[in-house]
């Protein structure tokens, strides 16, 4: 019994049963239906309507599509630094937080495995602030984050050291949003190297450890392989979260985006440009690059983890 | 052994059904409970209206949050109390660029607000593409309102081509609050324990250094995360100057820069010698001249309560005349009626009423700081009594409003990428002619985008 549930690398795998299989031929599409119909409704259409708005100055305040202006969106937006810049914001916040939101947590979620007491505990306070909405983490990391006396800036002046400008330096405050999203949303992929972990069958340690294996052995030789499918998930999820970045920035900076647009993310240009200026047809268009850059990235990093993941 | 560790993580199913079963009764309570009331309320949820249908509403849209808030609050209940049978509906959105976006999208959708305060900068953006319903005179004095009751240039101000699209309800312009205490020990107020007017950069420099030589912090203003602040600041010493910005309705940047250099030469002398802390955003602003050990304090007027309510020993005065005229830079409040899908003239009449009626509470507004722009109540005794906010009555005759164009007015654009560029100035990051050359740069990017009003 206990062989036959061992998952290998658990992919677990429906086996049609024949009894059911003609009711599900109806009640199949008839359960996805209401699904599909929102998806056409808000997925494909807008994105239909933003390829086509994208071609147009259209306007947010003024009725119609506006007049057809051809590939001249797309020409103003290379042509624009702010947003290049936004675009390597997003790209740089990615580079700096992924490994980061894979390595910690999977860290923390051997370390909590090894416990043989208390584990709830430690699972609960990683995964605590994940439940909080963005707009509160805003809020306290905004305070802690204050200058002169702040929580931050309080303790580091006890130890008779100075502070950065956390919020009001250009260069750093995209790095102090980074760490308030690490600390954030670390409990999701902590959960998610939890259930792995606790996939690994516990005779494959007890083996190593008749053979004698090191526990830095055991993590390397069993925990990291065994995890694999766990690591890419991981890493590819953390790659789109990343790449989708606007809410923490926007509302810690107050919809600014930071002394000199120095943490103003794609996103957030996006916001500026289509809502705040009223210019919708450009941002369609800026939003349809962003769209095509975070689809290529994906892409291409499902393809290297997948073969890094084959060569282990 | 694997096999019970698996289970475990599995949800057990009767608890998902009864959970799903009590979300969905919540949630059809919910929807129940919206199709019973009529309205939402932003800050208090759903909310069911005490009477009246159809017409007898008026529904009103504003930014006012914090002591403007609760003032606007208590100027509705007093309508509400004389005119029981209308119900004001009234919603507080964010302030700033989000305010405006919405209004402007409810506007297009078919399904704007009754009536909806806006600051007078934002007519250039709201008025060429026509959301707004213009205001006949006529049906204004009918409603017990001419244009000789209002503050001269609030009034002007509120035209657009010509045309009248607001009811002004106030002037608020860029101040400087002092604290009594530290600024006496510092040797700078005369015999009445007044602050007297100071003029001229050298006075303003020479006075910051008294302040500083007490050890307390000489001036506080903030940045951080506040792009209006710095341009406000920089806008107000900039016209003194008696340098303009754009022209064109924002097509052309005028700029001049010998002028601009000089003005943040200026900023960049306060910040070098630290004689101005801008560190802070806009609640550390607040904060470190609340705790007494600030001499002046640069803002909006709009913060009185708070010092008031905390006890701190302050005055407030016109922001100083340090290049050759007192002007200062400020903006208004003013009551729009956006453009309505159907011609109603009884709601509209409903509306001049309710306008009419928080006009003459303007009492209870100008405690917040603002100068009424209802002129029987700013020429009234019972507001030359209320200090410290009549200190600077005078200067809602020398403003200077953010200069017209689709990208600009409070909040806007133009005071983001302007603001950003000065604010490094104010940090002492950067020299002021690269604060310029970014500062035109910017402007420059603003107003060669398409209109898209």
């Amino acid at each position: 019994m206990s062989t036959a549930t061992l998952p290998r690398t658990a992919q677990p795998v429906s086996r049609p049963r024949r009894g059911r299989l003609r009711a599900g031929e109806l009640a199949g599409p008839g359960f996805v239906a209401p699904f599909l119909i929102f998806y056409a409704l808000f997925l494909i259409l807008p994105l239909v309507l933003a390829v086509i708005m994208s071609l147009f100055n259209t306007s947010l305040v003024l009725p119609g599509l506006g007049r057809f202006v051809g590939l001249h969106n797309y020409g103003e937006l290379f042509s624009d630094t702010y947003f290049w810049q936004a675009m390597w914001h997003t790209v740089l916040f990615t580079i700096v937080s992924t490994p980061v939101l894979i390595v910690l947590p999977l860290f923390f979620a051997i370390a909590v495995h090894r416990l043989s007491r208390g584990q709830w505990f430690f699972r609960l306070a990683f995964f605590l602030p994940y439940i909080l909405p963005s707009a509160v983490i805003a809020l306290v990391w905004t305070f802690m984050y204050e200058p002169g006396y702040g929580l931050i800036d309080g303790i580091l002046h006890f130890f008779g050291l100075g502070a950065p400008g956390w919020l009001s330096s250009t260069t750093l405050t995209l790095y102090s949003i980074v760490i308030v999203t690490v600390w954030w949303t670390i409990g999701f992929n902590f959960v998610l190297f939890v259930a792995g972990l606790q996939d690994i069958p516990r005779d494959l340690y007890e083996a190593a450890e008749l053979d004698g294996a090191s526990w830095w052995a055991q993590v390397r030789r069993i925990t990291i392989p065994m995890l694999g499918r766990t690591i890419t998930l991981v890493a590819v999820l953390q790659v789109i979260a990343s790449l989708k970045i606007f809410d923490q920035v926007y509302l810690i900076t107050q919809g600014g985006g930071g002394p000199n647009f120095g943490a103003r993310v794609a996103l957030e240009y996006i916001y500026d440009y289509g809502f705040t200026s009223g210019r919708v047809g450009y941002g369609s268009a800026a939003s349809l690059v962003l769209f095509v850059v975070i689809l290529v990235i994906s892409f291409a990093w499902l393809a290297l983890v997948r073969r890094q993941e084959k060569g282990v | 052994m694997t096999g019970q560790t698996r289970g475990k993580a599995i949800t057990d199913p009767i608890n998902r059904r009864r959970f799903l079963t009590a979300a969905g009764g919540a949630a059809a309570t919910m929807v129940l409970g919206t199709a019973c009331s009529s309205t939402y309320d932003i800050a208090g949820g759903f909310v069911t209206p005490q009477s009246g249908t159809g017409n007898e509403t008026i529904v009103y849209w504003n930014l006012l949050s914090g002591g403007d808030g609760s003032h606007m609050q208590q100027m509705e209940a007093t309508y509400q109390h004389e005119h029981p049978h209308i119900t004001l509906d009234s919603t507080v959105l964010t302030w700033g660029n989000p305010y405006y976006t919405k209004l402007a999208m409810a506007i297009r959708a078919g399904s704007p607000p009754d009536v909806a305060i806006m600051h007078l900068s934002r007519l250039s953006q709201f008025a060429p593409a026509k959301l707004l319903t213009p205001l006949d005179l006529g049906l204004l004095a009918e409603h017990g309102m001419t244009p000789a009751d209002f503050t001269p240039a609030a009034f002007a101000k509120a035209h657009y081509n010509g045309r009248l699209l607001a009811i002004p309800l106030d002037t608020h312009p860029f101040v400087q609050y002092y604290n009594t205490k530290v600024c006496r020990k510092a040797g700078l107020l005369d015999g009445s324990g007044q602050l007297p007017p100071i003029t001229g950069p050298q006075a303003l420099v020479a006075a910051l250094r008294k302040l500083k030589a007490t050890g307390a912090t000489p001036a506080v203003c903030d940045q951080i995360n506040d792009p209006a602040t710095p341009w406000r600041l920089f806008y107000t010493l900039y016209s003194q100057a008696g340098g303009k910005v754009l022209a064109d309705n924002g097509k052309q940047i005028v700029l001049d820069r010998a002028l601009a250099v000089r003005v943040l030469t200026f900023i960049d002398q306060l910040a070098q010698e630290g004689l101005v802390n801008a560190n802070n955003d806009p609640a550390g602003g607040i904060a470190l001249f609340q705790n007494g050990d600030v001499g002046l304090y640069w803002e909006g007027e709009w913060n009185v309560d708070i010092f008031q309510t905390g006890g701190l020993p302050f005055s407030m005065q016109p922001f100083p005349a340090v290049f050759g005229s007192g002007v200062t830079q400020a903006d208004s409040h003013s009551f729009v009626i956006p453009l309505q899908p159907h011609h109603d003239a009884q709601r509209i009449s409903n509306v001049l009423t309710m306008v009419r009626t928080l006009l003459g509470q303007s009492l209870v507004w100008a405690a917040g700081g603002h100068i009424p722009a209802w002129l029987p109540t700013r020429e009234s005794k019972a507001y030359a009594k209320l200090k410290p906010q009549s200190n600077y009555e005078s200067v809602a005759n020398h403003v200077v409003y953010d200069p017209p164009a689709w990208y600009s007015g409070s909040g806007s654009n133009m005071e983001e990428y302007a603001g950003n560029a000065i604010a490094a100035v104010m940090l002492g990051a950067t020299t002021p002619q690269a604060a310029y050359d970014e500062l035109h740069a910017s402007l420059e990017n603003l107003s060669k985008q398409p209109v898209p009003v």
